[in-house]
């Protein structure tokens, strides 16, 4: 029954194959995983729990008395209140040590290295765009791709793994699957990568994880042999016009496999 | 006069307020000053918050623990398997013979061909995928035998790098021409495990290892056959860590250390795919 | 009379110099011990501790499902590997020769990344020629 709607060959060298190798190419998560609430809220009490518990910056050691940037610093962080015995104080007399009030985290703000406006903006002139000591401004974590939803492109989803997914008639899609002839005995991993660089991996850097098989689907008169693979950079461009692919994550590939195929092979695919 | 002398039980007998009971002599010496109430909250474990010792840990995400365990262990599985494999005994001390006592209690006869003994290799499972399990950093400062205060800046430049303070080594035996003495702090060790192992390995990997010009990669016949790894950074290499490169005038005097790479692998050969698989290189 | 033998002392910044060497080792050695930097021991009350161990176990028991859940993915994946080594060992021998081999020597290619936070500049690096491939 899966072997029916499955089972694609790309070569049609032997008539009725009885092992043929199957590529899983990922392209593994190219940013962290988002955090769901939960963990991100753990961390940040963690973090806080870290931030109170930590010893007094020891700015004597970084800003030396009397130079500039002991100026700049002092400018920024203004001493606690201090403790005058003379005055009563509502929530514990404040113990300072270091100029730190040691029962709170020190809240610390450090003279930055590029030029800031009132607001806090950074100041853009023509010399600060590739100097070191411009402010660094992380890229955004949801690309082109993304908002396109451009399936056949290797920026979407950059925090998950992807996988290669082909279809010669835009109906039926499978993983990239090759017969392995008789006659010649080339190792599955060979048969795979051959079959994926002839297919359209010309410029295709890949990693070819392993010569063993990680998984088998076995029926009657076929075999398929499961080789894993991991795309490092390059692109996946098909010879033929009539092959179209996709980069799936995981929870998109039941939408377009057999779901009894997928429901055999969903434990080999990464969750993140 | 005939004194009795002090243990004679006659005169104790004689004496008024004689206890009977036999005084209890402690194989083990008890501090009871410890014991104090005062000092209860010392008892407590380290991972408790009232413990004076807390320290937070999982203060954020870890991107090299997140990359190992959903990647990484299953492709590890899948490479180091073999099919039929069945566990290999290593290299273990081995008896003398049984047939006298004297060879019964001698100490064991060192391994063949080795000095030190290898542990079993088993086939491969989920349970034993080898996993970097700690980075030990070894910094011997020889200029500190002459200098004793270049020991405070090499123990301060592996607190910068590694964001723990490290303990003082000392000197265990005297050798004159290299002005060894015994009990004299020549340098600093430290032992990373957790957070902090991965940002250093993450500092090490992406910022430090790339610039340096000369280093081609971890050298192939490194190894203690027990999947330990090691390499050795010179002092010019320490220049590249961001905690020290942004502050060189307040480290005048950089001193080169070696780093040990342990994992759980039982062959170097495992150990080494495990950490190029980390963004080590080797040649 | 006791005016005379009591001696008021003010106290004030030691006038002694010592040479800009000594005083780094002095920074250094500052900075590195504990004394005056260590903040104030936490004191939590009853019901903060128990937030607070809630927290904690919360957590434990959230990270041991996860850890549950890895594990048993790696059985199955496992179980897969052993399977199709031994079907493969039953249909062609020779083929199971070729593969039944360890990876040991396979090293990761040093361009294969841990994930960052933040994408480069260039997510994706497109440009790449095989040749020795194939």
């Amino acid at each position: 029954m899966i072997r029916n709607t499955i089972i694609r060959h790309y070569s049609s060298i032997t008539a009725t194959p009885v092992i043929s190798s199957t590529v899983l190419l990922a392209r593994n998560p190219v940013i962290t995983r988002d955090l769901p609430a939960f963990e991100k809220s753990y961390y940040k009490y963690q973090n806080e729990l870290w931030k109170r518990l930590m010893w007094t910056f020891p700015k004597w050691f970084y800003y030396r008395g009397g130079t500039l940037g002991d100026h700049r610093f002092k400018e920024l962080n203004k001493p606690p209140v201090y403790n005058n015995p003379t005055m009563e104080f509502t929530d514990g007399r404040p113990e300072i040590r270091q100029s730190r009030d040691r029962r709170f985290k020190q809240e610390l703000r450090l003279p930055k290295t590029y030029k800031q406006a009132e607001d806090g903006s950074e100041i853009v002139d023509e010399y600060s765009s590739d100097s070191l000591s411009r402010k660094i401004n992380p890229n955004s974590r949801v690309t082109q791709a993304d908002e396109k939803n451009d399936t056949t492109s290797l920026e979407r989803k950059l925090s998950r793994s992807l996988y290669l997914v082909i279809s010669e008639d835009n109906k039926t899609w499978t993983f990239p699957n090759f017969a392995v002839s008789q006659e010649h005995e080339i190792p599955l991993h060979k048969v795979a990568e051959d079959g994926i660089y002839n297919l359209g991996g010309q410029g295709l850097n890949y990693y070819n994880v392993s010569s063993k098989p990680c998984h088998v689907i076995s029926s009657s008169d076929n075999n398929e042999f499961f080789i894993k693979s991991q795309i490092v950079s390059g692109q996946f461009k098909p010879a033929s016009s009539t092959v179209k692919f996709m980069w799936l994550a995981k929870e998109e590939l039941p939408k377009y496999l057999n779901n009894d195929y997928y429901n055999e092979i969903q434990h080999l695919l990464n969750d993140i | 006069m005939n004194r009795t002398r002090f243990f004679s039980t006659v005169s104790r007998l004689n004496r008024t307020g004689y206890s009977t009971v036999e005084p209890v002599h402690h194989l083990v010496p008890i501090n009871k000053a410890a014991l104090r109430p005062g000092l209860q909250e010392l008892l407590l474990p380290k991972d408790d918050i009232r413990s004076p010792g807390y320290k937070p840990t999982n203060i954020g995400q870890d991107r090299v623990r997140d990359y190992y365990d959903a990647h990484l262990k299953s492709n590890l599985m899948l490479q180091l398997y073999i099919h039929g494999e069945e566990t290999t005994d290593g290299n273990k001390h081995r008896s003398w013979g049984t047939d006298s006592p004297y060879k019964l209690y001698r100490k064991m006869r060192k391994p063949k061909g080795l000095s030190r003994a290898t542990k079993d290799i088993k086939p491969i499972a989920p349970k034993n995928i080898p996993e970097l399990t700690g980075i030990n950093i070894n910094l011997y400062n020889r200029e500190a035998l002459e200098d004793s205060w270049l020991n405070i800046s090499s123990r301060l430049q592996i607190a910068q790098i590694t964001n723990v303070k490290p303990k003082r080594i000392f000197n265990k035996s005297n050798i004159v021409q290299w002005k060894c003495r015994e009990g004299k702090p020549c340098g600093c060790k430290v032992h990373l495990t957790g957070e902090d192992m991965h940002q250093f390995l993450s500092t090490l990997t992406e910022l430090v290892l790339p610039r340096i010009r000369t280093f081609q990669g971890i050298s192939k016949k490194s190894g203690d056959h027990n999947g330990n790894i090691s390499f050795g950074l010179s002092p010019e290499d320490i220049k590249f860590f961001p905690e020290i490169e942004n502050f060189q005038e307040l480290f005048p005097n950089l001193f080169g250390f070696h780093i040990t790479l342990q994992t759980s692998a039982r062959t170097d050969e495992q150990a080494r795919l495990l950490l190029s698989s980390l963004g080590f290189p080797f040649h | 009379m006791i005016s005379n033998t009591l001696k008021i002392t003010v106290r004030t910044k030691a006038t002694t110099t010592v040479n800009p060497s000594t005083q780094r080792v002095v920074n250094q050695l500052s900075a590195l011990s504990a004394s005056r930097k260590q903040p104030k021991l936490i004191k939590l009350s009853h019901e903060d501790l128990i937030k607070h161990n809630t927290i904690q176990n919360a957590w434990k028991s959230f990270t041991r499902k996860q850890e549950t859940k890895r594990y048993q993915q790696l059985q199955q994946q496992y179980e897969s590997i052993h399977n199709a080594m031994d079907t493969l060992k039953a249909i062609s021998p020779s083929l199971y020769q070729m593969a039944n081999k360890s990876d040991e020597n396979n090293w990761y290619p040093l361009n294969m990344r841990v994930p960052t936070d933040y994408p480069a500049n260039m997510p994706w690096v497109y440009n790449h020629k095989n040749q020795g491939k194939a």
